[in-house]
Parts: C-alpha cells; sequence; structure tokens
C-alpha cells in the first residue's frame, strides 16, 4: 500500500486537509485496501475514546482534602526545600560519585606503576652509574 | 479557585470531584490499571494546590491538572522502567489472547488495545491518551505537551501505525 496515502489517511483523522490532499484521499479511498484500513484505524480509535470513564479509589476526594489539610497544618517549606536540593543534586551527585571512582581507580594505577624496580634506577647519581658500567681493574689491563 | 486560596477545602474538595474523572482517565490511560494511579492521582491534585498561589490563569485549570498527570505520570513509568531493569519479569503478552472468536465484542477490542498501548513508548502513549482517550483536540494536546502541533500530529501517526502492528493478529482476513 503505497505509504504517501496511509500516512494522508492518519492524518485526515487529526487535523484538516487541504483541498488537493482531500480530493487525493477520496480518490484513494476507492482502494479496497485502504478502505479497508480506513475501517481498521476507526475501530482502533473507536475502541480507544469509547471507555467509560474511570474513577479513582473510593473517597478520593476526601483523601486528597486530608492530606491537603495535613500540609497546611504541619507545613511543606522543610519538605519541599529538601525535595528541591535531591532533585537539583541527584544528577550532580552521580556524577561527582563516578568522577571520584575514576580518580581512585587511577590513583590506585599510577601508584602501582611507581613502586616498581625500573624506576630505582633513577635514583642512582650519575656518577655511580658511570662508574659502575665502566670499572675496569688494573689487572685486567695488564 | 479563589474561595480554594483562601483556605476554603470545602470548595477545594468539589473542585476535586469536578476533575477526578478527566485526570483518572488520564491516569489510568497511562499507568493502566494499577495501584499507583491512586497515589498518582493524589499528588496530582496536591501538586496543584501548592502551585494555587503561582498559578495565574493562563490556562484552564484542567489543562494545568492534565499537564501535572502527564508528567507524574510519565515519572512513575521511568520508575517502573528502572525497577523492571533491576527485577525483571515476564509481562502479559497481547498474543496470549486468543484469536479464534471471529468478531471479538467491543470489550475485548477494547482490553485488547489498552494492552496495546502499554507497549508503545512514553511519548507516543501520552498522545494517543490525550487525544484518543480524553478526546482533547490536536492543538489542545500540543499545548498540554507543550510540544509543536506537527511533533504532535506525527507521533499520532506513529503511534497508530505502531498499535496497528501489535493488533494485525486480531483482523486476521476479516473485512469489513
Amino acid at each position: 500500500m503505497d505509504k504517501k496515502l496511509y500516512n494522508l489517511l492518519l492524518k485526515s483523522f487529526d487535523t484538516d486537509l487541504s483541498e488537493k490532499e482531500r480530493q487525493q484521499l477520496e480518490d484513494a479511498l476507492k482502494s479496497p485496501e485502504l478502505q479497508r484500513e480506513k475501517e481498521r484505524l476507526e475501530q482502533m480509535r473507536s475502541a480507544l475514546s469509547g471507555q467509560s470513564a474511570p474513577s479513582f479509589g473510593p473517597f478520593f476526594s476526601e483523601r486528597v482534602v486530608n492530606r491537603v489539610r495535613d500540609l497546611s497544618r504541619n507545613g511543606t517549606l522543610a519538605q519541599d526545600f529538601f525535595d528541591s536540593l535531591i532533585y537539583m543534586f541527584r544528577r550532580f551527585a552521580l556524577v561527582g560519585g563516578l568522577a571520584a571512582c575514576l580518580l581512585f581507580s587511577a590513583n590506585l594505577i599510577t601508584r602501582d606503576a611507581s613502586s616498581t624496580p625500573q624506576t630505582s634506577a633513577a635514583d642512582q647519581s650519575i656518577e655511580e652509574s658511570v662508574y659502575t658500567n665502566y670499572s675496569i681493574s688494573l689487572e685486567e689491563v695488564l | 479557585m479563589d474561595a480554594t486560596r483562601e483556605g476554603d477545602y470545602d470548595a477545594f474538595r468539589i473542585f476535586v470531584k469536578r476533575h477526578e474523572s478527566r485526570i483518572a482517565s488520564t491516569v489510568y490511560g497511562m499507568l493502566g490499571q494499577c495501584p499507583e494511579a491512586d497515589d498518582v492521582g493524589q499528588e496530582v491534585f496536591i501538586r496543584f494546590y501548592k502551585a494555587l498561589d503561582t498559578f495565574r490563569g493562563e490556562s484552564a485549570p484542567l489543562t494545568y491538572l492534565t499537564r501535572i498527570a502527564i508528567n507524574l505520570s510519565l515519572n512513575e513509568l521511568k520508575r517502573r522502567k528502572r525497577k523492571h531493569l533491576l527485577f525483571p519479569k515476564s509481562t502479559d503478552d497481547v498474543k496470549h489472547v486468543s484469536v479464534e472468536s471471529d468478531e471479538p465484542d467491543k470489550n475485548e477490542m477494547q482490553r485488547i488495545v489498552n494492552k496495546g498501548l502499554e507497549k508503545l513508548e512514553a511519548k507516543f502513549r501520552s498522545v494517543i491518551v490525550l487525544r484518543l482517550i480524553d478526546g482533547y483536540s490536536t492543538k489542545e494536546t500540543a499545548e498540554i505537551l507543550d510540544l509543536p502541533e506537527g511533533t504532535v500530529l506525527s507521533r499520532l501517526a506513529r503511534a497508530q501505525k505502531k498499535l496497528k502492528e501489535i493488533l494485525e493478529p486480531y483482523y486476521g482476513d476479516h473485512h469489513g
């Protein structure tokens, strides 16, 4: 089925079509396939919109008013303040925690690297390293 | 509204009763039949009450209430998703419903469609709930969701295509 025509059919349910679009759709609906799609969409939309008006649990309005009374009696300033703090800092705390873990891991890795034997050579003075490598005894020369 | 602002709880009770059904339709549409819907519903009106002093009437109270209801429902859906990631459980599958009957009756169709609605992503579900279940116009839906009308139309189209795919087994070879 032509996608463009199907999209036009969908659009026709929720917004006004231009004269050209309306005519195009009218002509296209002569096709049994598109007509069938229209009926299915109507059936689906009708099932969604035809539902009986629901309600919340019993005495809903009384329960809401009781909560509002409690709020007015106990004050909400502190609760709102903490709610706002938690909301604002939740994301920062998450990012901060991750960054702390990464830094801690990096610190562990670099500390391990610095304690390896290869670095002990750097502690030798230049004279020690030169004379150690190039020392020759008199007997060897003779 | 003015009486409520002045602390008249009876006035607020009447206000809640007047709008309960519409808000329930929105919340149940978004969350399905579940115990949390009642809590979310209460929270909608509590939040509205708290915001009364700053509510300037730029939109109708029902529009404002519905916006709160959608936002709180989306939060509940996110919370549910996180919980599901930690504690996955099998959910009822629409496919498990029998398709032998030649013509599902109206209630069965509604049940199937609602099951399909639960499978939609939150952003698609919200436009379907507002436009098709609650009966808001496309323009009103766009206002509530703070989206351009074009985006609402696009999401409606995609949502209906997805729903149709989900419901495909139930149409079978029936014509007309």
